[in-house]
């Protein structure tokens, strides 16, 4: 049986998950991007509340490859991001410091 | 017909409110506000702990440890481990290594005073651990493996175990040498023991072949059998003594969630561990014990308390919080979980003066600072906030302070050092600016400065100078750890109002986290920044040393923090590698405890 299920639901804010749906069942989540907006991407332990509480939130469950998807989209778009933020006779070092590292890829658990 | 007075020589009390103490179990109440007649009960359940830093299996125990100070040892992550882990309750801290790497090895003893002897295959060795280091211990006789061991380092108790001419073998330690003591009459390895060396239990296990259900006990020279375990398992945790032993877990070829617990003549079933696993250890007393690690399916650092109390225990966890009007990073908090106030940050390459106040559910926007700025310092209150520092372009420092009063930000004095990337914390007439960044020329300080709610004075510096470090605490108990200076920082400084000394090394480096806590003594940082995205970790600090908790649900780092270790508040940050900022925040609750009431019914 897979340890996790994805989904894609936008954070509310409070009460979107409690202290109590931390106890009961995993939870982790990543910014992803659907091409056209930003999407919040949740890894969620694999067992009967984890899926309960994505579809109280009117959840999409999603693979495990659809959510890498979403996600690497999100690092893609900053990645170039940083890319194209440049300051002439900037030397990589100075750049760094300036906005630091270039951003890497986040794997979902 | 007799009555309850008469039954239990008092009276049925009446209460306006619920008992809500431990003292309280067994008593009868009638509650006027639920209109109900109610009892303080006994429950026994497994509730989440703080996870190990190194997930493994095939681990051992100081099985004699108390749950608040309990150590683990060796195991397979999963090639054998030399890694010792302390819990303290709440969360892990590490240890000094053993000599010897060991799986599927024995333990003994308590967190100040264990022994870890055998491993997988043959091996004579035992290693002895006094709450710091391991130092070598006795030979055994005959060298086994997958044995079991209890009792104490000075009066140690080890049995069975493999080759199979050696699964019915004991061996007793003396603290210095170890002698042979009586056969079991079934032989078993991958079992587990409980009590001591002169008063032993055997239980669980493998005969190889067969899982075991047989239970022995040891009286100081011979076993005797005696009434067996329910659910026939190995690689179990057990612990507690010979009348009152704990077995949870294991795997009957399937991992197993189920405990049972040993009255001294009889095993019943109790309340199931919320992580089916085999391959975990434990320690403790049948009423207050935990369990740790194994393996879930893949190697596991889950830990879980078991406790048999009137008080239902409810874990540590972080939930929502409401949304940031405006997502960024690099904001600063002061104030309370339920009454905050975060002001300024930053949404590449926006500078931001905006300021949020924070009733423990939803985020208002209140007057904006005089200067925008980002990854400035902050203290005090919702009511009487202090910003100063930061930065209002990519490096360049700021050394202006604003006073908040609750309706709008005032000019205050300037620090004495422009810089931004600082630790901030204290009140608005008592606060610290401590350490930070400038560029250029590239500079990254180790300054301390105190503002006395007129000026600005500096004091001692840091021993390590650092930015994006984390602080929290006051003016005279404060503490910085972390940061960043040509590398990510572990060190910790503590502050009592004149100098800086060394603290607790932090159990892994962190920088542009979040914190919590009053003092130097009770604080949190949780979040920060790993190698190519933001943290999800939260550590502890007791005064001490740094230990494990709950993690939050979303990695970010360049988050503020505010509040206390048991009622915490996470806000904003970025999730890199995302240039997003976030808006969301976490809510940090710390365990409680409540009396388990049961409503007393006619039917």
């Amino acid at each position: 049986m897979a340890l996790f299920i994805y989904g894609v639901a936008t954070n509310t804010g409070k009460g979107f998950f409690t202290a109590e749906d931390r106890r009961n069942f995993f939870l982790r989540g990543y910014n992803g991007h659907d091409g056209s907006n930003y999407v919040d991407v949740w890894a969620i332990g694999a067992n009967e509340r984890g899926a309960c509480w994505l579809a109280d939130r009117n959840g999409v469950e999603k693979t495990k490859a659809e959510a890498q998807a979403l996600v690497k989209a999100s690092d893609d778009i900053n990645r170039t991001a940083w890319d194209n933020d440049n300051v002439d006779g900037e030397s990589a070092d100075e750049k760094v410091a300036r906005i630091g590292a270039k951003p890497g890829f986040v794997t979902v658990v | 017909m007799s009555d309850y007075k008469n039954l239990r020589g008092k009276k049925v009390k009446f209460f306006t409110s619920d008992l809500s103490t431990a003292d309280s179990e067994g008593q009868i109440f009638y509650s006027d506000t639920d209109k109900e007649y109610k009892v303080g009960v006994l429950g026994a359940a497994w509730s989440s702990g703080g996870a190990m830093n190194t997930a493994r299996a095939l681990l051992a125990a100081g099985g004699g440890s108390p749950q608040s100070a309990s150590v683990v040892f060796g195991g397979a992550t999963p090639s054998a481990s030399a890694l010792t882990e302390e819990y303290n309750g709440s969360g892990w801290a590490e240890s000094g290594d053993m000599s010897n790497a060991r799986k599927l090895l024995a333990g003994l003893g308590t967190q100040t005073a264990a022994l870890a002897t055998m491993g997988d295959g043959t091996a004579t060795t035992s290693e002895e651990y006094n709450g710091t280091s391991w130092t070598t211990g006795g030979t055994l006789n005959v060298g086994r493996g997958r044995a079991q061991a209890c009792g104490t380092q000075t009066a140690g108790l080890a049995f069975g175990g493999e080759p199979n001419d050696q699964k019915a073998k004991t061996e007793e330690y003396d603290g210095s040498s170890w002698t042979a003591g009586g056969d079991m009459n079934a032989g078993r390895q991958l079992g587990s023991g409980a009590g001591t060396q002169t008063a032993g239990l055997a239980f669980a296990g493998d005969a190889n072949p067969g899982l075991l259900t047989s239970t022995e006990k040891y009286n100081g020279s011979s076993w005797t059998a005696v009434n067996a375990s329910n659910t026939a398992r190995k690689q179990s945790a057990g612990y507690g003594l010979q009348t009152a032993a704990i077995l949870a877990g294991g795997t009957t070829g399937s991992n197993v969630a189920t405990t049972e617990l040993y009255d001294g003549t009889n095993w019943t079933a109790s309340s199931n561990m919320g992580t089916a696993r085999y391959g975990l250890t434990g320690s403790g007393t049948q009423s207050v014990g935990m369990a740790a690690g194994g393996n879930s399916g893949s190697l596991t650092n889950v830990t879980e308390e078991f406790n048999q109390t009137a008080m239902t225990v409810t874990a540590a966890a972080w939930a929502s919080g409401g949304n940031l009007n405006t997502g960024r990073e690099g904001t600063a908090t002061g104030g309370t979980q339920t009454a905050a106030i975060a002001f300024g940050g930053g949404s590449h390459p926006t500078y931001h003066a905006l300021a949020e106040t924070y009733d423990g559910s939803s985020w208002t926007e209140v007057g904006d600072l005089n200067t925008a700025r980002q990854s400035h310092g902050g203290a005090g209150s919702q009511t009487a906030a202090l910003a100063f520092g930061g930065k209002q372009a990519p490096n360049a420092g700021l050394n202006n302070s604003e006073e908040w009063d609750n309706s709008s930000w005032t000019e205050g004095d300037n620090l004495n050092t422009a810089r931004a990337k600082m630790a901030g914390f204290g009140t608005q007439t008592a606060g610290l600016g401590v350490g930070g960044y400038s560029s250029p020329p590239e500079t990254t300080f180790g300054l301390t400065e105190e503002y006395d709610g007129t000026s600005w004075s500096e004091q001692d510096d840091l021993s390590t100078a650092r930015r994006y470090l984390q602080g929290f605490g006051s003016q005279t108990a404060g503490l910085v750890t972390g940061g960043y200076v040509s590398t990510a920082q572990t060190a910790t400084e503590e502050y009592n109002g004149s100098s800086w000394t060394a603290g607790g090394s932090l159990i892994a480096s962190i920088y542009a986290g979040g914190t919590a806590g009053p003092t130097n003594s009770a604080g949190l940082i949780f979040g920060g920044f790993n190698p190519g995205q933001g943290s999800v970790i939260t550590y502890g600090y007791d005064g001490s040393s740094w230990s494990t908790r709950p993690n939050m649900a979303t990695g970010r780092s360049h988050l503020s923090g505010t509040g206390t270790t048991t009622a915490a508040l996470a806000v904003g940050g970025q999730n890199p590698p995302s240039t997003k900022n976030l808006a969301a925040t976490e809510e940090f609750t710390g365990d409680t405890t409540s009396l388990n009431l049961k409503t007393i019914t006619d039917s």
